[in-house]
């Protein structure tokens, strides 16, 4: 979705909001026109004093309830194009397939659904205020100073024109070094994380002087790069500032050279001055503002535009088998597989051996879709796994990986996840993955609640649970990635057995037992090291 | 930390030098000003050219000045986190080996990435604009005393009345902002948990489940933030109402003496630009000084996050003879059972050390004792006869080379994750990674994500190779064999066994044929960790695999 169509979605909000805006204008100049009645008492009869200061206070009160009004015509606005842009982000992300996941950091991810909606935030809804408040504002006043004085109006022109000019100088650069800052902030964590994750590592060999001067780097780096940010903002508005105030004070001379040649009344030059100050100041405002609701375009569009993805939409089938021809993969230039070939059958299960590095996880992983960057075939009957719409692929494929997440919740939730619990079921998939006896012994059994990712049960209890997870899913097809590296031999046993027992299409990759293994299974697939016979 | 609280004190001086200069320059434009005015309504053309003049000379040195001032600024801002973060870094890497686990990490990191960030927008650059905003308001004193000292009387008594209101009007505020700040929490909370479970997510189709979870989440927050958005509204209306009515009785009061009085048409624009320069700084004074209160605390939490646990630890020890458990009960601080119990393992130096358990049997709590990370929850362990909790830390943990599980890898060359950083002959890496059967690997190829472009095994292996090359007394091996396929294990294990060190190898993987090789086996089991001197009896409840 668009930003126009996001708009157009909430178009009555969105009336409201640019209303809300637009009264804003009225705000600035009601309170010069307060002053310049203020300054008129001073050559006014006596009888209309008492007229004037009421007047005065009226037009400098009278932006208050406008305010008000303004504001909450604002904020309804803002609070669901808000809710719906950050769903879109979090669309966005958890749409992408697991490969592209992968290829980037959780911090960038993590970084669109949280600190970049908080700069959008910042950004659009306060750029489009400012905009309309300065555009209209200059405009209305603009016509004043034109009626009073048309040399200020027009010198009062020229002098916006040049502060636009001074931030269209700056408008690339300014944009290029808010991307590099961007990209420094994401880099900086990503580095700062892998110093600090080692930090056990560097206390236990006590190699802290050591690893001091890479840490120090990775700050330096960042705040250089800040640093420039910096600057590149400041002079920019220094020079406005600058400008802006320099201008106010030459025509406040020369407004009071018309006053002293009687061409101007004391209550135009109170205006005069008061317009000009609120102009210039108000255009040095909008023309930042243009900027930065640019930026805030870019990041919509960045963290909501969905991606396209390699995958069709063919229907997922297994009634003759799946075939593997000529299939090789590698990592930027190494080679990982290397022309590897086999064919299954429905119901078959086969075991993958090889060495480590040989590329095990890598296969399954392109087997499974998981990887699409692969030369050669892999085809589900006579269907090309890019080309099976990945829904009808997971509803019928299963996956133990290396990587056991576990939610915040309970064994049991962790287990049947969005499926209906049928408590026969789920005892046996306790059974199935050695389970039961353990959560017997817990107090509150299979409800029993899992820490942050599980942090407060032991590595083989994780590997169960996720082992367990995919028994109680039930696909036809089940990819399985060492389902014993962390678990004991007997463990191990009777999760091997309970694989094994299963009316399923097996793929699994195993680099332990593998006597017992080469025993129980009739296909064995053995992957030698690609870089091997290429070295 | 709290000494580095206003950042680079030297740069602070320079810029507050520069800001008092300015802010002079500016005042006596004001100054000038009201001469333009009086000059102009007493019709005295040639006196308002000669000010007209020197106001221009005025505004060419603002330019300069003007510029001048950015660099400054950001080498203030820059010295200043580059100083604090080195300062915490420094802390950091001598933080007590006890407070290095993943938690402490987590927070460490947030320190130094978020929480900086606030503290340099809200505090060091909030800072600046303190000080700025303060010469700003003694500037308009000093006009003020220049027209009549009376009014510098009157005007403070007015703005002493403002500040006292809007101090109270705000707190209403900062109540249902702590409200959003939850809801922020657990928004980002469950979005980290989404990254961190995407793949069993989408293995799983659970999309549709946990967008409406999220979508839940994204309303609480944008809801608790509308109700933010309307009490400052409310709370903005009022400070705004009287403010602007203080304002506005002070301009028609300055009127009204001018019209009957002496009172100079330039000496009142000085009064009202002056009031309006005080008052504004004033109206910033204490939304500054709140957020800058309010992210000090951030200090506190980093002073309390490096914070080294006191200890006592006098005892030097340089060399590594005898290590005793005796009858400990060791287990997690927060747990109240213990999980193992009645602990009693001996260990002497150049001993080969085997302990096996199935996986849950609190091995690793033995480890994480071991290391110092988990303190027995009876007894105390000794080591060369003294408690080790007695031991410098430095000393104790030089005695080890940790080979772990998760280990970690850092980005750099397969050499900086050998030596990490230190000067080494190249023959002893070269050695180790032979050892390990890594040769073939480059030592200069770069490794990057914890390792990410190696294989399980290969991490494994590198990790072991990094122990072998660096210089302890006890090797200690936790899991090591998991991820590696048998024949290498094998030989590594072969190769653990000759070398001259004590090894205390921790597995639930073991080979018949190398048992006899260790002089003793543990088995943990039940909560009990026991001495087996019968091989055939450790082996009969392993699973017969070779």
């Amino acid at each position: 979705m668009t930003i126009t169509q996001l708009l157009g979605q909430n178009r009555k909000q969105f009336f409201r909001y640019i209303i809300g805006a637009l009264l804003t204008t009225v705000n600035g100049l009601s309170q010069t026109f307060a002053l310049s009645i203020a300054f008129g008492i001073i050559e006014a009869p006596d009888s209309s004093i008492a007229l004037r200061l009421f007047g005065m206070f009226f037009f400098a009160i009278l932006p208050i309830p406008l305010q008000y009004l303004s504001r909450f015509l604002r904020i309804g606005f803002m609070r669901d194009v808000l809710i719906q842009v950050r769903s879109m982000a979090y669309q966005k992300i958890m749409h992408r397939p697991i490969e592209v996941f992968k290829k980037q950091s959780k911090e960038s991810a993590m970084a669109m659904v949280v600190s970049d909606i908080n700069l959008f935030e910042k950004d659009f809804f306060l750029a489009i205020l400012n905009i309309v408040f300065s555009f209209g504002s200059f405009i209305i006043g603009e016509i004043i100073l034109f009626i009073i004085s048309p040399t200020i109006g027009f010198g009062t022109l020229i002098a916006s024109s040049l502060l636009y000019i001074v931030v269209r100088f700056f408008e690339k650069p300014t944009r290029e070094i808010k991307r590099l800052t961007q990209e420094a902030h994401v880099d900086y964590t990503k580095q700062l994380t892998n110093v600090l994750r080692g930090l056990e590592v560097i206390k236990l060999y006590r190699v802290e002087l050591n690893f001091k001067k890479p840490f120090y780097q990775i700050v330096q780096h960042l705040e250089n790069i800040k640093q420039k940010a910096f600057r590149l903002d400041e002079y920019q508005s220094n020079l406005n500032v600058w400008i802006a105030s320099s201008y106010q004070t030459l025509v406040y001379i020369y407004a009071t050279y018309l006053f002293i040649q009687n061409e101007l009344s004391l209550t135009s030059l109170i205006l005069v001055f008061n317009l000009i100050g609120q102009l210039i100041w108000g255009m040095i405002n909008g023309f930042n503002f243009i900027n930065r609701f640019k930026a805030s375009m870019d990041i919509f569009e960045r963290i909501t535009k969905l991606e396209q993805y390699p995958y069709g939409n063919k229907a997922f089938s297994l009634k003759s088998g799946l075939c593997v021809k000529n299939l090789s993969f590698a990592y930027e230039d190494k080679l990982v597989l290397d022309q590897v070939n086999f064919e299954i059958k429905p119901k078959d299960k086969i075991l993958i051996t090889g060495p480590s590095g040989a590329g095990k996880t890598t296969l399954l992983n392109c087997l499974s879709q998981s990887l699409s960057t692969y030369s050669g075939e892999v085809l589900y009957d006579q269907s090309e796994v890019r080309d099976i719409d990945p829904n009808a692929f997971l509803a019928n494929c299963g996956y133990i990986r290396q990587n056991h997440f576990l939610f915040n919740d309970t064994i049991q939730q962790n287990i049947i996840l969005n499926q209906k619990y049928d408590e026969a079921k789920f005892k046996l998939c306790l059974k199935q993955a050695a389970l039961s006896e353990w959560i017997e012994s817990l107090d509150m059994k299979a409800l029993h609640k899992l820490e942050q990712d599980g942090t407060n049960i032991s590595g083989g209890q994780r590997q169960r649970i996720s082992i367990a997870r995919a028994l109680y899913h039930d696909k036809d097809v089940l990819f399985v990635d060492e389902p014993s590296a962390s678990l004991d031999d007997q463990t191990a046993l009777t999760i091997y057995e309970t694989l094994m027992a299963l009316d399923k299409t097996i793929i699994l990759v195993a680099h332990r037992h593998l006597d017992y293994l080469n025993q129980r299974f009739t296909k064995r697939l053995e992957l030698k090291k690609a870089g091997a016979h290429h070295a | 930390m709290h000494k580095q609280a206003y950042g680079s004190k030297l740069w602070l001086g320079i810029i507050t030098l520069y800001m008092i200069s300015i802010t002079a320059l500016h005042g006596y434009s004001i100054y000038l000003l009201r001469f333009i005015t009086d000059y102009g309504l007493a019709r005295e053309m040639d006196k308002l050219v000669d000010v007209a003049i020197r106001m221009l000379v005025i505004l060419a040195i603002l330019l300069v000045l003007e510029l001048i001032g950015t660099p400054l600024r950001s080498l203030y801002l820059s010295k200043s986190m580059v100083q604090m973060k080195q300062a915490y870094i420094d802390r950091v890497l001598d933080q007590d080996i006890t407070q290095v686990q993943k938690e402490q990490v987590n927070r460490y990191l947030s320190n130094l990435t978020n929480d900086f960030d606030r503290y340099e927008q809200k505090y060091i650059k909030n800072l600046m604009q303190l000080i700025f905003v303060g010469l700003r308001f003694g500037m308009s004193v000093v006009l003020l005393a220049m027209v009549h000292w009376g009014l510098v009387v009157v005007s403070m008594v007015l703005l002493v009345v403002f500040v006292k209101f809007t101090s109270r009007t705000s707190k209403p505020v900062q109540k249902t902002e702590a409200k959003k700040s939850a809801s922020l929490e657990a928004y980002t909370d469950f979005v980290s948990e989404s990254l961190q479970g995407f793949e069993i997510i989408k293995q799983h189709q659970l999309e549709s489940d946990r967008y409406d979870a999220f979508h839940a989440h994204a309303v609480a927050v944008q809801s608790d933030n509308y109700k933010v958005d309307v009490k400052t509204t409310q709370v903005d209306a009022l400070n705004n109402l009287v403010q602007t009515l203080v304002m506005f009785t002070l301009i028609g009061g300055g009127i009204l003496v001018a019209r009957s009085t002496a009172l100079s048409l330039g000496s009142l624009i000085v009064i009202v630009s002056s009031f309006g320069n005080a008052m504004w700084p004033l109206s910033e004074f204490s939304p500054l000084l709140s957020q800058m209160k309010g992210i000090s605390q951030v200090l506190i939490d980093f002073e309390k996050n490096l914070t080294r646990p006191v200890y006592h630890r006098p005892i030097h020890v340089q060399s590594f003879e005898k290590l005793s458990f005796d009858d400990n009960d060791l287990g997690y601080p927060d747990e109240e059972a213990s999980i193992l119990q009645a602990v009693n393992l001996s260990i002497e130096a150049g001993e080969k050390v085997l302990i096996v358990g199935r996986s849950g049997s609190g091995k690793s709590t033995l480890l994480k004792t071991l290391r110092q990370s988990l303190v027995p929850k009876k007894g105390s362990i000794t080591l060369n006869q003294n408690d080790i909790q007695s031991i410098d830390p430095h000393d104790y943990h030089r005695l080890f080379s940790t080979v772990d599980q998760i280990g970690f890898i850092f980005n750099g060359s397969v050499k900086d994750n050998l030596d990490l950083y230190q000067a080494m002959d190249p023959s002893i890496l070269i050695n180790a990674m032979r050892q390990v059967g890594l040769d073939s690997l480059d030592l200069n190829q770069l490794l990057i994500n914890n390792g990410s472009n190696l294989s399980g095994g290969q991490r494994a292996r590198l990790m072991l190779a990094r122990a072998l090359c660096l210089d302890s007394s006890i090797i200690l091996c936790d899991e090591i064999f998991a991820n590696l396929e048998y024949s290498i294990a094998k030989s590594i294990e072969a190769d653990l066994l000759k070398v001259k060190k004590t090894l205390i190898n921790v597995s639930h993987i073991i080979f018949k044929e190398s048992l006899d090789r260790y002089d003793r086996v543990f088995i943990v089991e039940e909560g009990k960790v026991q001495e087996s001197h019968d091989l055939s009896q450790i082996w009969s409840r392993m699973l017969d695999e070779n």
